[in-house]
Order: C-alpha cells, then sequence, then structure tokens
C-alpha cells in the first residue's frame, strides 16, 4: 500500500473521512487493498489528466501561439485518440488482472475455511459446512483471520449482493446459482458488512457483521455459540 | 447492390452489440452447462467457441468495412462523406473489438 505514507502526510484530514466501517478505503485484508489500491491509482490518474488539460487551457489563455505547431486534426487524434485510448487500456488490463487475482486464479494460497451466505429479504443466513452441516448463524458471519475464506453466495428470492467493503469486493446473490467470493481479513476483529444491490424496502437495514476470530479459536468459538441456541 | 450509408454507419457497432450479447450469453450458457471443464487439447470447448465467434464477428466487420470501401457515389457529395464516414465507423468498430473482447483469451471464463 504506497499511498498510505504519502497521503498520511499530506492530507491527514483527507484520511480521517475516509475510515469508518463501510469504507473501502480503509482496506482491513489483501483483497479490500487491492480494490482501494486501484481506486488510488484511478484518482492519480484523474489528477494527472485534470492538471494536464488545466495546464494546456492556461497555455491557450495565456499564450495563444504555443499549439500552432499542431493542426486542429492533430490536436484532435492526439487528445481523443492518443492520450485516452491507451490510458483506457491500461485500466482495462490492471483491472482485468486484478479481477484474475481477487477470485483466486493466480494464487495459490490455501483456503482456510469455506462458509455459506445466503441473502434473504432482508437478512443474511450464515452456514459453515466444514465446522457441522446443520451449524448456521444469522446477521453475523464467523470467520477465522489471517487467512483465505471462500464464501458461496446465493439467494433465497431476489438478486441481493453480498458486500464487506473492508475485507473484499461485492458480488451478486443470485437466486438458484452460487457465486463464490474470497475474503480475507489480516487480524481479528469486527467488521461490517451489507447488501449492495437495492432489493426492496427492506434493502437499506440488511446489514450484517463480521466476526473473525483468531484461527486457534475459530472453530470453539463457532462451537460454543451454537450450543448457545437452544435446539428447537 | 447499393445500401443507404446511413445504415451502413450503422451496423459496424449494430454488429459490435449483438457480438457483445451473444458471446455474453454463450459465455453464461456454457459456465452452467460446463462447457470450461470439457477440454480439446490445449483449450477448452467453451473458449473455442468463444473464439470461433470472435474470430466470425471480425470476419464479418473486416468483410462490411471491405464493401463500404467498394461503394463509391462520385454523384453526390453528401453520400461520399457519409461512406468515407461509414468506413471509418467500421474501422473503429473493428478495433472496439479486438480490445473489448479480448479477455475471452485470458480471463477464466467462469
Ligand atoms: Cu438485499
Amino acid at each position: 500500500m504506497f499511498h498510505r505514507p504519502i497521503l498520511a502526510s499530506v492530507a491527514p484530514l483527507i484520511l480521517a473521512s475516509c475510515s469508518g466501517d463501510l469504507s473501502a478505503l480503509d482496506p482491513a485484508g489483501p483483497y479490500a487493498g487491492a480494490i482501494a489500491d486501484l481506486w488510488w491509482i484511478m484518482l492519480a490518474g484523474a489528477m494527472a489528466i485534470l492538471t494536464l488539460v488545466i495546464v494546456l487551457f492556461g497555455l491557450v489563455l495565456f499564450r495563444p501561439d504555443f499549439g500552432r505547431s499542431l493542426s486542429a486534426k492533430g490536436w484532435m487524434i492526439a487528445g481523443g485518440l492518443f492520450l485516452p485510448v491507451p490510458v483506457l487500456i491500461a485500466l482495462m488490463t490492471y483491472g482485468m488482472a486484478q479481477g484474475e487475482y481477487l477470485i483466486g486464479a493466480w494464487q495459490n494460497e490455501p483456503v482456510m475455511a469455506r462458509v455459506e451466505a445466503r441473502g434473504a429479504m432482508w437478512r443474511w443466513d450464515f452456514r459453515y459446512p466444514d465446522i457441522g452441516a446443520d451449524m448456521s448463524t444469522t446477521e453475523t458471519l464467523h470467520i477465522p483471520a489471517g487467512g483465505v475464506v471462500e464464501v458461496r453466495v446465493t439467494s433465497a428470492d431476489v438478486v441481493h449482493s453480498f458486500w464487506i467493503p473492508r475485507l473484499a469486493g461485492k458480488i451478486d446473490a443470485v437466486p438458484g446459482h452460487e457465486t463464490v467470493l474470497r475474503i480475507k481479513a489480516d487480524v481479528p476483529g469486527r467488521y461490517a458488512g451489507i447488501c449492495a444491490e437495492y432489493c426492496g424496502a427492506g434493502h437499506a437495514g440488511m446489514r450484517f457483521t463480521v466476526e473473525a476470530h483468531a484461527p486457534e479459536t475459530y472453530r470453539q468459538k463457532l462451537n460454543a455459540l451454537t450450543a448457545e441456541v437452544p435446539a428447537s | 447492390m447499393r445500401v443507404s450509408p446511413f445504415i451502413q454507419i450503422l451496423t459496424g457497432f449494430i454488429i459490435w452489440s449483438a457480438a457483445f450479447l451473444l458471446l455474453y450469453a454463450t459465455q453464461a450458457t456454457g459456465c452452467h452447462l460446463g462447457w470450461h471443464e470439457l477440454d480439446i487439447g490445449p483449450v477448452s470447448v467453451l473458449r473455442l467457441l468463444l473464439t470461433t465467434i470472435f474470430v466470425l464477428v471480425l470476419a464479418l466487420l473486416g468483410g462490411l468495412f471491405w464493401s463500404a470501401r467498394q461503394v463509391k457515389d462520385r454523384s453526390a457529395d453528401t453520400s461520399e462523406t457519409l461512406t468515407q464516414i461509414a468506413t471509418t465507423v467500421h474501422i473503429a468498430a473493428i478495433v472496439s473489438t479486438l480490445i473489448t473482447f479480448s479477455g475471452l483469451f485470458w480471463l477464466t471464463l467462469c
């Protein structure tokens, strides 16, 4: 995360407004980190292009002669093709490569735990096939910290979207279909999750919490948790 | 056959968008039916199918570009200009096809 030292020294006030439970700019793991990096790269690129345009505009205002060496058509080709096309191709390639990394195609890091998330109007249910077929929680997802967790996401009714901004990107929860997302929390803690696809009147309240436990205590915590709930 | 230059201007990107839909639909269907797991030589059936569609679309756009260049109606200036625009639009459609669909060669399909 190359941006941290620069930004922390230049604009602490701006950075302070980027933290928070649902901030994708405050990543707590490598997948969210990759997305935040892309965001910073795009911001830097946008700033560079804006600066270039403002400088050109200033030159036009104060030195009307400077652009005469290039014809009007030349300017159109330079500004309309040679500037944007390589930038867009580079961004697209980088974005796609990052997508490959995010879905796990380019890594051999072992999956530490597998969980299932099911969206329903308007709550999230989680299951833990690794630990027990009948083990489930509602509104809180328990994961081990420090390792890759594979989440199989689906829906009971309409299309929802499973999103933990500080841990990973979002993925659609589609009825009758399973989508797979990798998440990873570097350290134990609580992270907020939210439904990111409008799904009806209760959409805004369709939140959940992720509790990342130390890997040694993960299994134990989950067992204790389900033991507390009286069997019906 | 004489085709209105207006239609020529439109066809390139209409074909591009039809190809977009076709590739997307084939990819989704193939993933659902497991075609990405059947291999023919070094590639999967799904990738081969998508590549075939890609090549066919390129050939179609190339053919249209070629035919647009052949048609030169010297009788009217506007028609001449429009034909020129049509060939340029065809080049743009070919370049867009190459750029936007190139992911099907190297990205994970499902
Ligand atoms: Cu929802």
